[in-house]
């Protein structure tokens, strides 16, 4: 690959990830833990985080899939949640010139929130054996922290009465309360809740997620001034837990 | 509760299935699950291709050069308007309709994971207080 293939960004990408890996094993496992709860099992919930690898939006798929929403609504709305992925790999990409494309391939499916801001946090551009570090302990502990959640999750009886089915709406409301710093994110933030109870009344299928986030998002990026446009290399997403 | 909902094999072309919104967090629907393994299986591939697709083509193309600053700024309001329109009706709104009276105990779990969340409260934790102060009200109620 390239003249850089020493261990040593790998390593410093690993040991700058170390503090992040409870957290992300953590909330691996609350997720294994409710997506058994909610009916899925082991090897699809297994299945699911190597595959999609992205927390967030699986968060989201569950409780879809458990209620019976289209499949199609499903894969879209799992779609526009991970579209924050674009502004990611656009920023790593120039990093990773001479790596072959076979690389290329499998190392974008390990693009991930965590690794993006350890990587930026060290150097802009950021390195891409840094980053590859980074990723290498991220997944290993989203995945690990998955497959124990899967093994506890099943232990657990009528989940409600500990209020756990709330968790997956607890979970998206505090991803979005710490990622709200702008007045302006305030107003996409409202607009877009007032827009999806309206549209939750009329519409099937869960489309008003898709609906609500996408209008209101557009028309705060036309509306809204282009100084709020992140920096090319600013960790933008969630802070934790995006994985 | 209506079991063949998820686990009709026609509804893997994403219409069959549809219904109206209950806003379902986590909802009943637990047919065996040897019958919908298939679609669910099917979800998860869908998910898989969509994300990845989220992920490879700006990454394959060695971009040069950022994107332009507003399809910037709207790629990180994308997750501020989606996340909400997830999280709100999953709270508010009960079997298709509004739900907003006090004695409803995720109206007050929201908004204790969603102060504490904002004031720097680590994520997992907030989550845990609101899920704990639902379980309290509903078995006060």
């Amino acid at each position: 690959m390239t003249r850089l293939g020493l261990p040593g960004g790998l390593r410093d990408g690993l040991v700058a990830s170390l503090a992040l890996v409870p957290s992300v094993f953590v909330y691996g496992s609350v997720f294994g833990g409710l997506a058994v709860q909610a009916g899925l099992t082991p090897a699809q919930v297994l299945g699911m985080s190597v595959l999609v690898f992205a927390g967030a939006s699986q968060f989201v798929a569950v409780p879809m899939i458990a209620a019976g929403a289209p499949a199609l609504a499903i894969v879209v709305t799992t779609y526009v949640v991970n579209m924050r992925h674009y502004l990611m790999a656009a920023t790593l990409a120039p990093s990773f010139r001479g790596f072959r494309r076979l690389w290329l391939a499998l190392i974008a499916h390990l693009i991930n929130d965590e690794s993006f801001a350890v990587a930026v946090a060290r150097s802009r551009p950021p390195d891409a054996w840094v980053y590859l570090g980074s990723a290498a302990a991220i997944s290993g502990a989203f995945v690990g922290g998955v497959a124990v959640g899967t093994a506890l999750g099943g232990l657990v009886e009528r989940p409600e009465r500990y209020g756990l089915d709330f968790a997956f709406p607890a979970v998206f409301l505090a991803l979005v309360a710490v990622q709200l710093r702008r007045r302006a994110d305030w107003l996409v933030a409202i607009g877009a809740a007032v827009l999806a109870v309206a549209l939750a009344l009329v519409l099937p299928g869960n489309w008003h997620i898709v609906v609500a986030g996408l209008t209101v998002s557009a028309l705060g990026a036309r509306v809204l001034p282009v100084e709020d446009a992140p920096a090319p290399a600013e960790p933008h997403a969630y802070p934790q837990g995006g994985a | 509760m209506n079991e063949t909902s998820c686990v009709k094999p026609e509804a893997r072309h994403g219409c069959a299935g549809a219904r109206p919104s209950a806003g379902g967090c986590g909802g009943p629907c637990r047919g065996p699950p040897r019958r919908s393994v298939s679609r669910v299986w099917l979800v998860i591939g869908g998910m898989a291709v969509a994300t990845y697709l989220t992920r490879a083509p700006m990454f394959l193309a060695l971009a040069r050069r950022p994107l332009p600053p507003r399809v910037r700024l709207w790629l990180r309001l994308v997750p501020l308007a989606v996340l909400p329109a997830l999280a709100v009706p999953l709270v508010l709104v009960r079997d298709g309709r509004l739900a907003l009276g006090l004695a409803h105990p995720p109206l007050w779990g929201a908004a204790v994971v969603f102060v504490l969340a904002a004031r720097g409260v680590n994520l997992l934790a907030s989550v845990a207080v609101a899920v704990a102060v639902v379980a309290l009200l509903r078995a006060l109620g």
